[in-house]
């Protein structure tokens, strides 16, 4: 009885004009927006092969430890391959950063970048899920209960000896896949795109999150059609139904997820970014004023003294001057991670508040299990300061078996050992467990939502 | 007879739970993005004070010239009061510069500090007539005709002695009405509480702008209703005449300007800026290579510097004009691309009339690089000032200490990026208006025809 109401409904669906519009928007957006960015990160992948290896070329050329210890070496950011799928956060323009002895390192922006990116969100496939198919959900079942009322089928159907109970079920399952198939079959198309580039190297933990956040995304589909489901039972009319479908849509999809980190920022302010740097440049004012030297006088005393009082000397300026830049570095560090502290304090806030809308759940659970994320940009970061750790340690060694550098170049000057800055994502488990709170609520959201359709229903009256 | 089906039209959207539904929507998105965004300039506005403030302090205590020389100074951009109706580009032109003598000038962190304002665009007026405007505009209008067709109103109206033209005109103008009212006055009522609660205020040619970004929200508006008012008439059922409506929306609004930067990009590669910031580092290096010799006089040390500087101005000009060159023409391609969607032309207008859009980002780059030959210019100013002041004096300490005093603050050049002028904007914007025109045109026209020849009895 069930398989033949499926079928009536998908047969129904599959005839009609806007279930082809939305079966072909779907999956052509889904492929075009693969086969684009798939281009679009091949291209970013060469730039950052091609730039890393221009900036050890670079580093080659200063000539002496020292030199390279004060310019520092350039990083850019590691393309990621998911972002294929979810551009994330990688949208930033901060793309380059500056490793040296000073200073904790980050990403900066640069005015030498093309803006029309920022001006639009990029269209890719959570964008496609999060706001176009959410929406073609909506569309798909705003009059699946409301429209049949109106033309009587509803009243025809219900005369038959059929519970009501299946009904509304083969009614969920029926326009579920007329929406479902078309995406898979998006996704399908989109993981061939991706196995069939050369310049894509997915591995099986990517493939592992792309089947995940494959089922996140039937998930929030899962979600939004119930929610229409459920509107469409209870409205009097559909084109009532619509409307109040379109609305919850700009609520959930628009307005709620994009509001988050203004409200946060309400809610729990963190200090401003240039107030931070100040504090950092006060604090190591105050350092740098303790070791205080005085220039004048010790070129005088310098030129008294005899070749080894003079090697002497400048190592002990320098041993000084390290012993500075240690000093100002565990204050930055400090006034940083406070900082930083806050900011996630602040961004979780920003999470709970927009969790109330499915469409951010799954935004911060896609994002995440895709490692283009918060917590990708936080991992990158820390990565970003352990490299800078290791660079000073290898400068460090290294110069420090040449006592003549201070200055000039050194004869054994050699960075073929320096270690080179790499970039590995997080672990899939723990990806997903970080996640796990928004992949149950959007769960707990569909068996919600579709159990309220359900009940409202089985209660409903007929005419 | 206009007024009389005007009126009538008006009428009946008024009572319709779709007026109610859309007007409220479009109240509560309003209303409150321009609250939260105000917020938001209030706090960026407070800490750019404190910046300033705090900037002026550490130039007249510092004891040190030379390092001013060397590391440079902070400055940034005053907040923009637009920014609570278009972000825009804000969140990158509102970064602090560094601007140094001997260094390239660079970009600080956003002040838009949470990472998760990268992940979702911003909700502010721009976003909600782009995407919830256009979006009702299309409600409001795809079963205008159909759908008194179907009930049969429509061959009751046309049972009066009124031209098929006058129908059609008043049916526009009705419901457009409907939508665009709710939504001005709404606007107008965030404008009001932003600037009664927060300390954002609207003066000068910002409130001429603001005015223009109203009518080119007005016309955007316009086109998309006349388009679904055309469909309405071109259609003979309304679901029929909704779902094409919706189509053309989806990809017009959510697809092709979303998709065009990236192809663009894709399309017409330029070297990343990190590629670009390290080449212009190795001209300097290989610029100077030839200073670093031993036993050099003063003049000869002072020649090579010359000859140095210049050979690295050149190449440097040399690779920037080429780099913004073919950077200008991947930003053309892809505006050009995306300007295949109206709304695409609908943020570029309405973005730089905020004084944040794509044209004010270039002007940024130039003014920065303007600013910073400024800026040299004043500290030479001051330090061959302070060398003819200290010529007579005979003891060395006393001649370090008046070299090294620190500066007045009012002695270097305010950094004050200026607005793009109106007109220049209204210049600009000529390419997106006209499409916006010409499209609402085309859209009239063919309901126009449509509706002459539209047969009633079928």
């Amino acid at each position: 009885m069930l398989r033949a109401l499926i079928l009536k409904e998908w047969l129904v669906s599959l005839l009609e004009f806007r279930f082809l519009v939305c079966a072909s928007l779907c999956i052509v957006l889904g492929i075009v927006s693969v086969f684009v960015l798939r281009a679009d990160l091949a291209s970013r992948r060469a730039e950052f092969t091609h730039n890393q290896s221009e900036y050890r070329d670079q580093a080659r050329e200063y000539g002496s430890y020292r030199q390279l210890q004060r310019q520092g070496i350039r990083v850019d950011r590691p393309p990621q391959s998911f972002q294929v799928l979810f551009y994330g956060v990688e949208k930033t323009l901060d793309r380059t950063a500056v490793v040296s002895d000073d200073f904790m390192p980050g990403f900066a922006g640069d005015l030498n970048t093309n803006p029309a990116v920022l001006l639009f969100p990029v269209a890719d496939m959570l964008f496609i899920v999060a706001v176009v198919l959410s929406l073609l959900a909506f569309f798909i079942s705003y009059d699946s209960v409301a429209g049949e009322r109106e033309t009587g089928t509803l009243m025809l159907l219900l005369s038959f000896p059929v519970p009501r109970d299946l009904v509304i079920l083969a009614k969920w399952i029926g326009g579920y896949l007329s929406l479902a198939l078309p995406f898979v079959v998006a996704l399908v198309t989109g993981a061939l795109l991706i196995s069939t580039s050369a310049e894509i190297p997915f591995t099986t933990t990517d493939w592992q999150a792309f089947a995940m956040a494959g089922v996140l995304s039937l998930l929030l589909l899962a979600v939004m059609f119930s929610i229409g489901l459920l509107v469409s039972v209870r409205a009097r009319t559909s084109s009532t139904a619509i409307l109040t479908l379109l609305s919850l849509w700009v609520l959930l999809a628009l307005v709620i997820p994009n509001m988050g980190p203004y409200l946060a920022e309400w809610v729990a302010p963190v200090p401003d970014v240039g107030q931070v740097e100040r504090e950092i440049a006060l604090r190591s004012k105050q350092i740098s004023d303790q070791y205080q030297t005085d220039w004048g006088s010790m070129r005088r005393r310098v030129r008294g003294m005899s070749r080894e009082e003079r090697s002497a000397f400048f190592r002990e300026i320098r041993e000084q001057r390290n012993e500075l830049q240690r000093e100002v570095n565990k204050v930055t560090s400090a006034v940083v991670r406070n900082f930083e502290i806050q900011l996630r304090r602040q961004t979780d806030i920003a999470r709970q508040l927009t969790r109330i809308s499915p469409v951010a759940s799954f935004v911060y659970a896609s994002t995440d299990v895709g490692a283009t994320g918060v917590r990708h940009e936080e991992r990158l970061i820390n990565t970003l300061r352990n490299f800078q750790h290791q660079f000073v340690r290898f400068v460090a060694e290294q110069a420090g078996e040449d006592a003549s550098a201070f200055g000039g170049s050194d004869d054994d000057y050699d960075i073929d050992a320096m270690p080179d800055f790499s970039y590995t994502a997080e672990g899939l488990s723990e990806r997903f467990e970080s996640r796990m709170v928004d992949t149950l609520l959007l769960l707990l959201f569909a068996i919600l939502f579709f159990m309220a359709a359900f009940v409202s229903f089985l209660r409903s009256d007929v005419n | 007879m206009f007024l009389t089906l005007l009126d009538r039209e008006l009428r009946s959207h008024l009572l319709t739970y779709r007026f109610a539904l859309s007007s409220g929507l479009l109240f509560l998105l309003l209303v409150g993005s321009a609250t939260i965004l105000g917020v938001n300039y209030e706090r960026r506005l407070d800490a750019f004070t404190e910046a300033q403030l705090a900037r002026k302090q550490k130039l007249a205590e510092s004891t040190d010239f030379r390092t001013l020389q060397w590391q440079g100074t902070q400055q940034e951009k005053p907040p923009n009061p637009l920014s609570v109706f278009t972000v825009g580009l804000e969140r990158e032109l509102s970064r602090s510069v560094t601007i140094a003598v001997r260094e390239e000038p660079t970009l600080g962190r956003s002040k838009f500090s949470n990472p998760l304002y990268v992940l979702f665009p911003a909700p502010d007026f721009l976003y909600i007539v782009n995407i919830v405007g256009s979006l009702l505009a299309i409600l409001f209008a795809f079963n205008a005709i159909c759908g008194d067709h179907e009930d049969g109103t429509l061959r009751l109206v046309m049972s009066h002695p009124v031209p098929r033209h006058v129908v059609l005109l008043a049916k526009w103008a009705g419901g457009f009405l409907a939508l665009l009212v709710p939504l001005l006055a709404s606007t107008l009522t965030g404008l009001l509480v932003a600037s009664t609660t927060t300390s954002f205020v609207l003066r000068g040619a910002d409130t001429s702008a603001f005015i223009g970004m109203l009518l080119v929200a007005t016309l955007y508006l316009s086109m998309f209703y006349t388009l679904a008012l055309s469909v309405s008439v071109l259609t003979r059922r309304s679901s029929t005449s909704l779902v094409i409506c919706f189509l053309i929306w989806v990809l017009w609004v959510l697809a092709v300007p979303n998709v065009a930067p990236i192809v663009a990009r894709a399309l017409v590669p330029v070297p990343s800026a990190g590629a670009i910031a390290s080449e212009r580092a190795a001209i300097r290096r290989a610029a100077f290579v030839g200073m670093r010799r031993r036993g050099l006089d003063r003049d000869q040390r002072d020649a090579l510097r010359e000859e140095a500087e210049q050979r690295q101005a050149k190449e440097t000009d040399a690779l920037m004009s080429d780099f913004t060159r073919r950077l200008q023409a991947q930003v053309a391609a892809s505006t050009t691309m995306a300007r295949l969607s109206p709304s695409a032309s609908y943020v570029y207008a309405t973005a730089s009339l905020a004084g944040s859009g794509l044209a004010e980002f270039s002007a940024m780059r130039v003014y920065i690089d303007r600013y910073r030959a400024e800026f040299a210019d004043a500290l030479e100013r001051i330090e061959s000032d302070r060398r003819r002041s200290v010529e007579g004096i005979q003891d060395r300490e006393e001649r370090d200490e008046m070299m090294e005093a620190p500066i007045d603050p009012n002695d270097l050049p305010v950094f004050a990026p200026p607005r793009i002028p109106l007109a220049q904007i209204a210049a600009d914007g000529q390419i997106d208006i006209l499409l916006l025109v010409i499209l609402n045109g085309t859209f009239f026209l063919l309901a126009y025809f449509g509706f002459r020849r539209y047969d009633l009895a079928s």
